[in-house]
């Protein structure tokens, strides 16, 4: 009597082995279904949303050491960096935004913060006195670097990038906005310590609140809005960074700063496509199922 | 050949579970045909030392620190010492673990291999590759799993995930299902009601158990349906959603949510029930399924995991995990039953020849009787396949099993072999010829069986 074929049951008992392997073993196995393909470039333009945060953290920077090495007026750069705020704010503010508060209620919170800012700088300027200076520029580095990891790349609502990478950056960010902020405003307010003169100190603090404060909803809103604009407000950054870093560091700095950059837009992108040859997502019955409902 | 067995795993009782009793019915199985088992798990509050169960079936409740759901901690070494005096004191062959998350398991079948003695695994459930909780798990096992002599799965998808899961030789691989003891679930037609149609709903009311897909199909059938009753039987995070639904709908009439359950008691909530509902997302076997058709009731399912392979098509009916195939599904299943189409009452007997634990017990001897033939190894051919494991893993597994060959050689020189008491063996009692007779003939009928062939179960063409 020729044998039934093998059959995958449990309930009938059948003449084969039980550890019996036939040539349906992992027919059912499926590999790399969801596996979404990236592309060059798609990839390479949303790596300037990650360098444009970059950017702002390097121009800080910049900033610090040279009012810190007394090279320049610390009042220049919190009035440069008002200017912008004020420009953008009425950019922002032109172009159509709903806003939630009215102009006056701005105005009033704006002198708040100043006003509060130019009361605590003799404060913040003893902060730390009794730390060495070593201390300052560790903590201040680890705080910038987790700037950097929780740093909400998003966009908000109103537009989403069609890139897969974005969209696996936008679901994962899971922690709130503001804790990036205050990563940043944290390291600014332990750097400004270090200053010497309680003028340096607020306007160092007043061009960090602009700077970490305001400027990622403004340009949050302007990438939402036009991502060429976007692409023109990271080349404006890029540009004020190198001219910082050459001044701060030379051309030495420069160099490595620009080699750094470029391979974090184009070498970095082609490495993760890749290392996508060496993707095994494996799918089969054992996955536990995506119920589907209906909604109501 | 008799064995002297020790089985292995944090999941015994005093705690319910499939698990659980799983090692309690294969081991009085394995006792009455002859073999001596013993049981090592941790210590439950109190319940710490031996214990005799029924048949002189051992258990040694060893302290340790329990982790996260009944598991103990994962020390990797630290069992060691105790390990090896229980397997010298009863003489123990045969090491066989259960259960993927029970680290005592891992670490026993490791123990045991450095020692020489021959082990066996059981995985009881099935495991994803993405998360990072997987990904851990499933190193563990392929750690524990490169030296195994065996593995056997409750069910043939549970077989393919595990030699995936593991990267095993699929022939090391046995698939020999879970059984019910059918006498605990007898039908009882008496108890059902005669006006309604009752569907019956056991399961944790876990996401992955499908709790929301069972929220969403109970009103969808409800308002087609005015006869219908529900009895849900279990507890978990999705009861809130449950009881919600029911105030929703205003079903509080029509939905009865019964809570927790003891096993002992699941026959008597089935047996008033005409339809079995199992919404599941992820299921190795499925032993309810097979209590529910025990108890002569038409089991609705969702076809996931090992599910399709548990039950004859004239016993189940099958739905996508989805809404509306389930509530389809299930529509059709209160037509069977309300036109009669379909004979409920012939399932007992049938279920009854399809698993038994005589059986399973019996092919599990059949595994002991393949690895009890394995030569060990030289240790180094031991190592190689510990360094397979990967780049970096594969060099700290190499280093966890060279120190598992010095602890051994310490732990000879601190209690030496000639030191320990042996144990008298419980008396064997005569094995019971009549008995596994019985069981042959039953088997020989199903082996004939087709699956297509409808209520064609007591035909025996053998």
């Amino acid at each position: 009597m020729p044998r039934r074929p093998w059959r995958k049951l449990l309930w009938v008992h059948q003449p084969y082995p039980d550890n019996y392997v036939d040539a349906s073993f992992l027919s059912q196995l499926k590999r790399n279904l969801h596996v979404q393909q990236y592309s060059f470039w798609a990839l390479s333009s949303d790596s300037t949303v990650i360098i444009s945060h970059v950017y702002s953290v390097a121009i800080f920077v910049c900033v610090f050491v040279a009012i810190y090495k007394d090279k320049y007026n610390p009042a220049w750069f919190a009035s440069i960096g008002s200017i912008c705020t004020l420009v953008g704010y009425f950019a922002w503010d032109g172009l159509g935004e709903e806003n939630t508060t009215s102009r006056t209620a701005t105005a009033k919170s704006a002198i708040l913060i100043v006003s509060t800012l130019l009361g605590l700088s003799p404060v913040l300027k003893s902060l730390t006195q009794s730390t060495s200076s070593d201390s300052i520029w560790a903590i201040s580095f680890w705080l910038f670097v987790l700037n950097i990891f929780f740093h909400d790349y998003s966009i908000g609502s109103k537009k989403t990038f069609n890139s897969p990478f974005c969209q696996v950056w936008l679901n994962r960010s899971s922690f709130p906005p503001t804790l990036s902020t205050n990563l940043a405003i944290a390291a600014a307010t332990v750097l400004a310590s270090r200053l010497s003169t309680t003028l340096s100190v607020f306007s160092f603090l007043l061009f960090s609140i602009e700077l970490f404060g305001l400027f990622p909803i403004f340009s949050r809103w302007l990438r939402s809005y036009s991502f060429v604009a976007h692409l023109i407000l990271t080349s404006i950054l890029a540009v004020v960074t190198e001219v910082g870093m050459f001044y701060i560091g030379g051309w030495w700095a420069l160099s490595v700063w620009s080699v750094a950059i470029l391979s974090a837009v184009f070498v970095a992108p082609g490495w993760l496509i890749a290392l996508q040859k060496y993707k095994n997502e494996i799918q089969g019955p054992w996955d536990p199922a995506k119920p589907v409902l209906r909604s109501r | 050949m008799r064995y002297n067995i020790a089985m292995v795993s944090d999941f015994f009782y005093p705690q319910p579970g499939g698990i659980e009793s799983h090692i309690y019915q294969l081991s009085s199985k394995l006792i009455s045909l002859g073999h001596s088992v013993i049981i090592i798990t941790h210590a439950h509050g109190s319940r710490v030392g031996v214990r005799y169960l029924t048949h002189g079936l051992k258990v040694y409740y060893v302290p340790f620190y329990v982790l996260y759901r009944e598991s103990t901690f994962p020390s990797v070494f630290s069992f060691f010492p105790i390990l090896r005096n229980i397997l010298i004191r009863e003489e123990i062959e045969i090491v066989h673990g259960h259960g993927s998350l029970s680290s005592l398991c891992l670490e026993a079948i490791l123990h045991s291999r450095t020692m020489g003695l021959r082990t066996v695994f059981t995985d009881h459930s099935l495991f994803g590759f993405a998360d990072p909780g997987s990904i851990l798990g499933n190193k563990l096992l392929k750690f524990t799993l490169s030296d195994i002599g065996h593995v056997i799965c409750v069910s043939h998808t549970c077989k393919e995930n595990t030699v995936l899961r593991a990267s095993l030789d699929p022939v090391t691989v046995s698939v020999i299902p879970n059984a019910v003891v059918a006498s605990n679930f007898r039908p009882d037609p008496s108890k059902a009601s005669s006006e309604y149609i009752t569907i019956i709903v056991i399961s944790r009311l876990y996401p992955n158990k499908g709790a929301d897909l069972l929220t969403a199909v109970i009103p969808n059938i409800c308002k087609i349906h005015p006869t219908v009753r529900f009895i849900i039987a279990g507890s978990g995070p999705r009861e809130i959603d449950l009881e919600q639904m029911r105030e929703k709908f205003q079903l509080q009439e029509r939905v009865e949510l019964v809570g927790s359950i003891r096993h002992e008691d699941v026959r008597d909530v089935m047996v008033k029930g005409h339809i079995y509902l199992h919404p599941t997302l992820t299921e190795a076997f499925g032993t309810v399924l097979v209590e529910a058709a025990s108890c002569g009731l038409l089991v609705v399912t969702t076809k996931v995991g090992g599910i399709p392979e548990v039950l004859p098509s004239h016993m189940t009916i099958f739905s996508s995990p989805s809404e509306d195939s389930l509530t389809q599904s299930t529509l059709e299943a209160i037509k069977l039953i309300e036109s009669k189409a379909v004979d409920t009452s012939k399932f007992h007997e049938q279920v009854k020849g399809m698993y038994g634990w005589h059986d399973v017990a019996r092919r599990t001897e059949n595994v002991y009787d393949i690895v009890a033939k394995i030569d060990n190894e030289p240790v180094i051919d031991r190592l190689k396949r510990y360094y397979g494991c990967g780049i970096w893993a594969g060099k700290l597994f190499v280093m966890c099993v060279v120190i598992d060959y010095l602890l051994l050689r310490f732990l000879e020189w601190l209690y030496p072999e000639s030191g320990i008491d042996r144990v008298r063996k419980w008396p064997r009692r005569p094995i019971d010829k009549s008995l596994l007779a019985g069981e042959n003939s039953e088997s020989a009928k199903i082996e004939s069986e087709d699956e297509d062939s409808g209520l064609g179960g007591t035909t025996a063409t053998a």
